[in-house]
Formats: structure tokens, C-alpha cells, sequence
């Protein structure tokens, strides 16, 4: 059979597509979460694309606001200023309760690594199969980010972390929700420790907890315990929403994550996470 | 044959764009919209089941490489669900709209049929009952498909 005549064969060409499926599948199941060099090309080239896209949005989406709310602009103004004003002085006292264990230089040391580590990004993508299993931001490796740095919405509440595929300018963050993370959390009140891990459907559970244990009290706050050497220590994560030890031998327990799924516009990345954790 | 490549790559990158924009206004719009579906329907109606399969691999695997699972998987859906979409586009009465519309609502379930089948054989976990919203996206892409189709034939007839 000539070459023209195979490819008019169109169900040969189709059975064709769905071998070279069949073998990229059976080629990523075993690799797990590490991707393909195809995947890492094919993210490389269009997540750029849904940035600019993202970009130009927003653009025309706060010229419009601008025009819209130019007579309320200077009241704005004046509100942020007095906001800024108080935060000010919360800052100050702080610095001042702070001194009383750190000398000046740690101290200062202690908040320059802090601004530094900070590198604020913006999403520009959801997962298309489940929006809470992971989302793009467009930060890369241009800007110092690599593989398993903390992510934190604008409040300061952990959201997941970075994975690849990275980019130069665009990144992937596997959020705490999806049912691959895992953190390691610690409870405010009772000091219960276990390992926190999404559901898929917006909420996590805390796993490896015995059952015939008295930890977890429902309404308690998780936060990170930085055992896992990925989260620095202290990180709010959610609260105890159910505690149950029917099944199994260990309990069941549904944490409500802090973050917000439609309020992930601005994110945080904390790029030094290594010298926070020290 | 320059000309209809060119359109793909448009139509792929506009689809991204798309995708980007849903995510933008709201996240649950990226699962009862899926752009790269609706392109696939497109391109296998107006440009036959050999092109619908070649449009289904690179749209699905884009949209493999934009999000965090199997890569490959979507890949394998769209490919399969274009080359049957042009194959029975050509074979059945999808002139008007409306027939247009139920065509591509059932193939649109068949391809999230196809690929909720695979995801459970692959993780072992059904993804039926974790999103509500994946209910609807046979609806959406059916008449967002069908719109789009009346309207570039409004534009060039002789697709």
C-alpha cells in the first residue's frame, strides 16, 4: 500500500492517534506526578498564552472599572491611607514585643528574609478536570521559583505548593484540597499531628490519627508543623469541621481549608522556605 | 491545506484564551465549558473525522499539559470523540441548528463518558460524584459548538 493511500486510510490514521494515547498513558501512569519532556513542552507554550490572555482581561477589564468608579477614587485613597496608617502602628508594636526576645540585628535579619522570600503571583489558570486540584500562576523560574515552595492566598493561609511543569514565567501549584498533597499539621489546642490530604471536592482530611486517640476537637485550627521539611511552621491551613472514629482504626477528620477557591486571583510564594524552616 | 493548518493553530490558541478567560471570571465555568471540546466538535463538523482526530490529540493533550493528572488522557477522549463526530457528522442530517445541537450534546457525553471511564480504570476513583457542574458540560458545549458552527458558516459558506 503507497504512503498517499495509508493516509487517506483515515482509520488507520485514527487507530493510530489512539495507539500513540494508549502508550503516552501506560508511559505517565508509572512516572506518577513527574511529567513527560512532551508535557513540559507543550506547558511552555501555552501557558504563556492564558497569561497574556489573563493580562488582557484585566486590563480591559480595569480600564473599564476606572472609568466607572473615577468619582470614588480619591475616597478610596483616603481609606487606604488611613489602613495604612494603623498597619503602621500594628507593625511597630509588634517589632517592639519581638524585640523582647530577639536582639536588633536578628531582628532585622529576621524581616529582610521575610520581604525577600515573599514573591507575590497571580493565577491564570484552573485544572479543567477539578478546579481543586490544582491552579497556573504566573510565576516561573525566571523569578526564583523551583519545585515544592509554600503557597499562601493573600491572607497568609497555606494553599498548596509549587510542582512542575515550570516555566519561565508560569508555574504549577498543586492545591491542599487535591488528593495527591499531603502537609504535615499540627492542632492548635491538643497538639494532635497528622498528615493533611484533599478530598477532591474543596475540603481535606487528616490522616493517621488512631482512633482510640482523644485528639481532634471539632472547631479547633490546623495549621503546618513543618515536619515534612516543605511548610515552614506555623502556617493557618484550616479548621476542624468533623471528627469521627467509626470507620477503620484510624479517625476520620474533615478540615474546611481557609482559602477561598474564587478568591485566588493573588497569591504568595514564600521562595526561601528552607531559611524560614532554620 | 496552509490555510486550514493556520485556522487550527488560531482556533487551538483562541481556545486557551477562552479557557483562560472562564478560569479568570469564575472556576467552576472551566468545567461546564470545556473550550478544547468545543473546538474539537468544530473542527471534525466543518473539516471531516480525519481532522477532528488530529484536532482531538493536540487540543486533549494542551489540555493534558494545563493540568495536573494523566497526561494523555484527554488526549485520548477528544481524539477518539472527534473522529466519531466527523465520521457520523458526514452520514447524519446536522444541517440545522437544532439537530446540530442534539448531535453535539451526544457527543459531548460521549466523550466525558469515554473519559470518566478511563480516569476510574486508571486512579480507581469516580469522578461522577465530585463535581456537579461536569453534569452540564454536555449541554454547554452543545450549543456553544452549534453557535459557533451557524456562525462561521454565516461567515464562509464553503466550510
Amino acid at each position: 500500500m503507497s504512503p498517499t493511500r495509508l493516509l487517506k486510510n483515515r482509520f488507520l490514521v485514527a487507530g493510530l492517534l489512539v495507539f500513540f494515547h494508549l502508550i503516552l498513558i501506560s508511559y505517565q501512569i508509572p512516572l506518577g506526578s513527574r511529567q513527560t519532556l512532551l508535557e513540559k513542552i507543550l506547558f511552555s507554550l501555552f501557558s504563556p498564552v492564558q497569561k497574556a490572555a489573563v493580562g488582557g482581561y484585566r486590563l480591559i477589564a480595569s480600564g473599564w472599572n476606572n472609568l466607572r468608579y473615577l468619582s470614588q477614587v480619591q475616597k478610596k485613597n483616603q481609606e487606604l491611607a488611613r489602613e495604612i496608617f494603623f498597619l503602621r502602628q500594628a507593625n511597630q508594636l509588634l517589632q517592639e514585643k519581638l524585640k523582647l526576645g530577639l536582639s536588633q540585628s536578628e531582628l532585622e535579619a529576621n524581616l529582610k528574609l521575610i520581604a525577600g522570600s515573599v514573591v507575590p503571583a497571580r493565577t491564570i489558570g484552573f485544572d479543567t478536570s477539578n478546579y481543586y486540584r490544582s491552579i497556573i500562576i504566573n510565576r516561573g523560574t525566571a523569578d526564583g521559583l523551583g519545585r515544592n515552595l509554600p503557597v499562601c492566598d493573600k491572607y497568609g493561609h497555606l494553599i498548596g505548593r509549587t510542582a512542575e511543569p515550570l516555566g519561565a514565567h508560569e508555574a504549577r501549584v498543586v492545591l491542599i484540597t487535591s488528593e495527591e498533597s499531603g502537609v504535615a499539621v499540627i492542632s492548635s489546642a491538643d497538639r494532635m499531628m497528622g498528615i493533611l490530604s484533599g478530598d477532591g471536592q474543596g475540603r481535606c482530611l487528616v490522616k493517621y490519627v488512631m482512633a482510640s486517640s482523644p485528639a481532634g476537637i471539632e472547631g479547633d485550627e490546623v495549621q503546618t508543623s513543618g515536619f515534612d521539611r516543605i511548610y515552614p511552621p506555623g502556617l493557618k491551613v484550616g479548621r476542624i469541621i468533623q471528627v469521627s472514629a467509626r470507620e477503620g482504626i484510624f479517625k476520620k477528620i474533615v478540615i474546611q481549608p481557609y482559602f477561598n477557591i474564587r478568591d485566588l486571583k493573588l497569591v504568595a510564594v514564600l521562595k526561601n522556605s528552607e531559611m524560614i524552616l532554620r | 491545506m496552509v490555510r486550514k493548518g493556520f485556522v487550527l493553530v488560531l482556533g487551538l490558541i483562541l481556545a486557551v484564551g477562552f479557557y483562560a478567560l472562564l478560569g479568570w471570571l469564575e472556576p467552576t465555568l472551566v468545567l461546564l465549558v470545556n473550550s478544547f471540546a468545543i473546538l474539537v466538535f468544530f473542527t471534525a463538523v466543518s473539516y471531516g473525522e480525519l481532522d477532528g482526530a488530529i484536532m482531538g490529540t493536540c487540543a486533549g493533550l494542551v489540555q493534558d499539559a494545563l493540568s495536573h493528572g494523566v497526561f494523555g488522557l484527554a488526549g485520548l477522549s477528544l481524539t477518539v470523540s472527534g473522529f466519531l463526530t466527523g465520521w457520523l457528522s458526514q452520514r447524519l442530517d446536522v444541517h440545522t441548528f437544532y439537530k446540530r445541537f442534539v448531535f453535539l450534546f451526544f457527543m459531548s457525553l460521549f466523550q466525558l463518558f469515554f473519559w470518566v471511564i478511563f480516569y476510574f480504570l486508571i486512579f480507581r476513583r469516580s469522578l461522577l460524584y465530585s463535581q456537579p457542574a461536569l453534569y452540564l458540560q454536555p449541554l454547554f458545549s452543545g450549543l456553544l459548538g452549534s453557535l459557533i458552527i451557524n456562525l462561521s458558516k454565516k461567515f464562509n459558506p464553503a466550510v
